[in-house]
């Protein structure tokens, strides 16, 4: 599983998340709306976890190590300020 | 033909005239939701039909017709006098195909650019916010391209080509990941995410159900994407954002349209009216490059085309149809084409004959085929007995028991026999509404008819061979009896003009009439046309009574039109519908009442098949005489038998009879007749008095015509034949081959 809560409520997606992530993803999101997720070491992320991010308004914090990830699909969504 | 051809060729005509007529009502009254359902069934079950043999043109376009009628059920579109045009027109279009089965067997190869056409009509009448597809299609298209082209400058300079994918939404299941796709887009510039419609709620959100609607920007030209977009074919759309070679011809604007219309279509999932759409789609695009003066980019399409109808994908046409798109379709040599050599069609027998049979009148039949069975045995044991018994007289009186008994048997089977053949002339009578509409509105008069007496019955041979002669008659009526609205308004008369076409039964006799209530016949015109024509001399047209002088509309050469309308006035009229109906065994006559109408009478016998026929001999052969035709028989002295011109004539009641030796005529007489008196049968042909000379004249007789089949259908003069008890055949005569 590469989706998992921190003690400090972020959600972490790390390296490669399929689309079975999608779901254990949406749950957290439901649980606590408006959360950040912390992508710094996705390599390769599925649609299907993409289309959740999109739908829940999640905040994205820090660049995910892929470039097309990082050039094409961080700009489309949400941005943590620091 | 196999027999879901069969099947499907019945049924798809009963749905045809289901479909008319429900279109007609509707056309009447727009609300009667009834007769709305009714069509759309009716051209729903013939979509479906159309799929069971496999044919795909037809397919589309009843589901255009469809698709137009549940806009109507929607309340999206109204009923007017066009839509139903166009939807009788589409109609008309499955007859002609039907007829082309019926013919061939299978479905006519070159069905599709009809269908395309057709189905391009009635997209057209679709609801007006909601213009054609090919349209709303480039709209649709230009808006993504343009949100894509506010990328940043200088991504903007780049990019050549604009891609959007919408993955089904069982992708995420079949295993794609479309953002993987995208990420392997060639010369990938920009990338656009949307929602196709709204987000959901987080709570209703399916996570594995693709939403995503995306969008990108390639630095690639659209031709070098094909095989990126190759796999995707149905889900994928490219565009090329502008011609970036110039040696490949232009597409006009219309026609890149019909062509991304083409692609939407084909990216339509579903296995329902897959081949429909993958024909219709490859067909509309090869059409489209050949107005565009583009024929060997539209070989192309169509040899991809075969093959895609062969493997059952879409994807080769939609990847093709985007090279078209893009200016980049190679015209050399596709080796992968390879169409089949020719339209598979052989010439099958045209006959097929089908009765749709009551199953009552079949039970009849077993039943009587039952009590046969018992009197046969019966006669058989009489049999037996003959040879056993000696007392002759029990023998005969068994014997007359069962020749009475089977009598009545064969009897009551003459009669369920015919009965099978017999048919209500609503069979007939239910294509006229629609032809009447037309022909009333190509030459803009109102007319409504009104039938009665539809479910009269009379033999299948009649009620088939009264079309032609009926429609003549509607023909004239409306051409000539019916006058034009405002001619009607200025004599008091409602502008819509009424046609009642009535059948009744009477005794052995069907009567048909054709009832309007238009100017008449003017016979006055009738008189001086005949003088003009030499149909008649000025003094017999003057002393005959006008019921005589209108009767003359019968004799070939009249047509009182003084000009040549789009329907009569050629001399094809009135007189051939004499000669369709006395072929039939039946008279036509007409009364007119000046200013007011006319009426047209038929009569017919009820079946063609049962004869009566007077029974005479002429050389040594026998011969029926039908009996409707015969005036009298009689003993003729030889010397009262004079030459007259070229033949024989003698004079009886102060006429003039010509006489015709029956054998002679028929070729059998040796030695010329002697004797004194002459036998001679008169009889009444075409109105005229014809005398038939016989050596013998038998009785009256009711017969049952086998009719002239193989080396003997070609015989002149002979109607048909029987069996007589003594084993000889019996030739019944056609007076009017014969004598006219």
């Amino acid at each position: 599983m590469s989706v998992r809560a921190r003690s400090d409520g972020v959600i972490v997606l790390t390296k490669a998340c399929p689309a079975e992530d999608a779901e254990p993803l949406l749950r957290l999101m439901i649980e606590r709306p408006g959360s950040t997720v912390d992508w710094r070491s996705c390599e390769d992320v599925h649609a299907a976890v993409v289309q959740v991010l999109l739908a829940s308004g999640a905040t994205m914090r820090g660049a995910p190590r892929s470039h097309f990830l990082a050039r094409f699909v961080a700009p489309l969504l949400k941005q943590a300020e620091f | 033909m196999n027999e879901f051809v069969e099947q499907f060729l019945i049924e798809a005509r009963e749905l045809v005239q289901q479909s008319t007529d429900d279109l007609l009502a509707l056309e009447a009254d727009p609300s009667d939701r009834e007769r709305l359902d009714g069509a759309f069934r009716a051209f729903h079950t013939l979509k479906g039909g159309a799929g069971i043999v496999e044919f795909g043109a037809m397919v589309s376009a009843m589901h255009a017709a469809e698709d137009l009628l549940a806009e109507v059920s929607a309340g999206a579109c109204e009923v007017t006098p066009t839509l139903i045009s166009e939807c009788l027109s589409c109609i008309d279009l499955v007859l002609l195909w039907l007829d082309d089965m019926q013919r061939t067997g299978e479905p006519p190869a070159d069905a599709g650019r009809a269908a395309d056409a057709m189905v391009a009509r009635l997209r057209q009448m679709r609801s007006r916010e909601v213009p054609e597809p090919a349209r709303l299609a480039a709209a649709d298209s230009s808006d993504w391209v343009l949100a894509l082209s506010a990328a940043p400058a200088d991504v903007a300079r780049e990019a050549l080509t604009a891609v959007r994918l919408t993955p089904d939404p069982d992708s995420f299941f079949e295993g794609g990941d479309p953002l993987a796709k995208m990420a392997e887009l060639p010369g990938l510039v920009a990338l656009h995410l949307a929602p196709a419609g709204e987000w959901p709620p987080l709570e209703a959100f399916d996570p594995f159900e693709c939403r995503l609607v995306l969008t990108a920007l390639s630095a690639e030209p659209a031709e070098r994407l094909a095989e990126w977009s190759a796999p995707l074919a149905g889900q994928v759309e490219v565009r090329s954002l502008r011609s970036s070679d110039a040696d490949q011809p232009h597409l006009t604007a219309p026609a890149r349209s019909v062509i991304e219309a083409q692609l939407l279509l084909l990216a339509e999932g579903g296995a329902d009216g897959f081949d429909g759409r993958l024909a219709s789609a490859g067909r509309v695009a090869a059409n489209v490059l050949r107005r565009e003066g583009l024929p060997l980019q539209a070989d192309v399409v169509e040899r991809t085309l075969l093959g895609c109808l062969a493997a059952k994908e879409a994807g080769p046409l939609a990847a093709t149809l985007e090279r078209v798109l893009a200016g980049k379709l190679a015209v050399g040599d596709d080796p992968t084409a390879a169409g089949p050599t020719d339209s598979r069609r052989t010439p099958h027998d045209s006959s097929i004959r089908v009765l749709r049979v009551d199953i009552e009148r079949v039970d009849a039949l077993v039943k009587l085929a039952g009590e046969l069975t018992v009197a046969k045995n019966a006669l058989a044991h009489a049999a037996s007995l003959a040879d056993r018994e000696t007392d002759p007289k029990a023998i005969a009186a068994m014997l007359k028991n069962q020749s009475a008994a089977v009598g009545r048997l064969v009897l009551q089977l003459q009669q369920a026999v015919l009965n099978l053949r017999v048919l209500p002339l609503r069979q007939v009578f239910q294509r006229f509404p629609r032809l009447v509409r037309e022909l009333a509105g190509g030459l803009g008069k109102s007319v409504t008819l009104v039938l009665h007496g539809e479910g009269v019955e009379a033999d299948k041979v009649i009620v088939e061979a009264l079309f032609e002669p009926l429609l003549h008659v509607l023909r004239n009526a409306i051409d000539h009896g019916v006058e034009a609205p405002d001619a009607r308004a200025a004599t008091g008369k409602s502008a819509n003009a009424l046609i009642h076409l009535r059948a009744e039964r009477r005794g052995e006799h069907v009567i048909i009439e054709v009832e309007d209530d238009g100017r008449g016949i003017d016979v006055d015109r009738v008189r001086q046309i005949a003088v003009e024509r030499r149909i008649a001399d000025s003094d017999a047209v003057r002393t005959m009574s006008d019921a005589d002088v209108v009767d003359l509309i019968f004799t070939p050469g009249i047509s009182t039109a003084s000009g040549v309308t789009a329907l009569s006035g050629r001399g094809v009229g009135m007189d051939a519908v004499r000669t369709a109906v006395s072929r039939l065994g039946g008279r036509v006559s007409v009364e007119s009442r000046s200013g007011h109408g006319a009426t047209v009478r038929i009569t017919l016998p009820f079946t063609v098949v049962m004869s009566r026929v007077m029974t005479v001999e002429a050389g040594g052969q026998p011969f029926g005489v039908p009996l409707e035709a015969l005036v009298e028989t009689l003993r003729l002295p030889r010397a009262r038998i004079r030459s007259l011109g070229a033949g024989m004539a003698f004079v009886l009641r102060d006429r003039t009879v010509p006489l015709i030796d029956l054998s002679d005529s028929l070729g059998a007489r040796g030695a010329p007749a002697t004797g004194e008196m002459a036998n001679v049968v008169v009889a009444s042909v075409a109105g005229h008095w014809a005398g038939l000379e016989v050596d013998r004249v038998g009785e009256r007789m009711d017969v049952m015509l086998s009719p002239m089949e193989g080396l003997l259908a070609g015989m002149p003069g002979v109607a048909g034949t029987t069996l007589l008890g003594d084993g000889r055949v019996l030739i019944v005569l056609d007076l009017e081959a014969l004598v006219g």
